[in-house]
């Protein structure tokens, strides 16, 4: 159900973007989504027809792109990615673990035109 | 043409949550955000609390509910402050509405404000809204595979308080199954069992509350 405040915030970004850069209608909006967010992709894609709707990004397709979860661990340095939600070092079995990415949620790009 | 925006989606959220936190921190107040499924047992344990600090700690409530204002109603008894957000059914509270809700306290004049976020796993745990620590709240009646099915709230959570512990003979909860899971996600995070109803296990819980509010006290 936060998809809507989520998208609600891409499509406002979406659109300011485009206002600055003078763009007269948005084709695609990309953005990169951390899988520790429990974000349904359908959901965004459901809550984005009504959030562009009237506006210049009305269509636009919305990219998805999912991080995986990646940790690094303190004690032997092994660089992985978190599978079945075990936060647990394959190599080592620390659980001193710093993440490396996996919490993203950002608006990478915005394409269209002039 | 593309344009390269690279801007975080929660910004505005993360930074009013994080100078929310500055202001509890500069006024002392412990703030805890108890996130859980509906009927897991969250008003309870806060009738239990409140109950027990009324009169050593100033204690001040944020109630979030969809539509009603009946677990307000029920702390009512304690004539503590407190303060209802009705969602109109957002899943979710925000900093906004915490910045909108204390407005209604007096900060100067208070110890701990417990926030009991919508009966919800999902939504609460994305939202940081200024708190000291989020608490996650499960009840063996809900089963023993919450922590792997929910994993965000138990890696953001800093305790994790499993309820209803007298229920277990008359469920199909698995202690060591619902520790396993949890252990993977975050092993360093401390449990407290407990049974509202039978009062076993509250103890761990109010000695908990009254280590941080003398660690925030003192870092202060």
């Amino acid at each position: 159900m936060h998809e809507m405040s989520v998208v609600s915030n891409i499509t406002k970004i979406a659109l300011e973007t485009a206002k600055d850069n003078k763009l007269k209608v948005i084709d695609k909006i990309k953005i990169a989504v951390g899988s520790q967010h429990h974000l349904a992709p359908d959901l965004m894609e459901y809550a984005f027809t009504f959030f562009s709707k009237d506006t210049i990004a009305e269509g636009a397709s919305l990219i998805i792109e999912k991080i995986p979860i990646t940790m690094i661990c303190l004690d032997c340095k092994k660089k992985f990615n978190v599978q079945n939600q075990v936060y647990i070092c394959p190599e080592c079995s620390s659980v001193q673990l710093v993440m490396k990415s996996g919490r993203e949620l950002i608006i990478e790009n915005i394409e269209g035109e002039r | 043409m593309k344009i390269e925006v690279m801007k975080a989606l929660m910004e505005d959220n993360i930074n009013k949550a994080q100078s929310l936190r500055d202001l509890f921190y500069k006024k002392k107040v412990l703030v805890l955000n108890l996130i859980s499924s509906p009927g897991s047992g969250k008003t309870t344990l806060l009738e239990k609390t409140i109950l027990k600090f009324k009169d050593s700690f100033n204690i001040a409530v944020i109630e979030g509910d969809i539509t009603t204002a009946r677990d307000a109603e029920r702390l009512k008894q304690f004539n503590i402050p407190q303060v209802v957000i009705n969602t109109d059914g957002a899943c979710h509270l925000n900093s906004t509405s915490i910045e909108k809700a204390i407005q209604n306290f007096d900060l100067e004049m208070l110890d701990l404000i417990f926030i009991e976020n919508v009966g919800n796993l999902v939504c609460p745990s994305e939202f940081d809204i200024g708190e000291s620590a989020k608490i996650a709240l499960v009840s063996t009646a809900e089963g023993d595979d919450k922590p792997g099915k929910y994993p965000l709230l138990f890696q953001e959570a800093k305790l994790v308080i499993l309820n209803k512990t007298d229920l277990i003979p008359y469920t199909n909860f698995k202690k060591d199954f619902f520790y396993k899971d949890l252990n993977n996600i975050n092993s360093t995070v401390q449990v407290f069992e407990m049974s509202c109803i039978t009062e076993e296990g509250l103890s761990s819980w109010f000695e908990w509350i009254e280590i941080k509010i003398s660690e925030m006290e003192e870092l202060c």
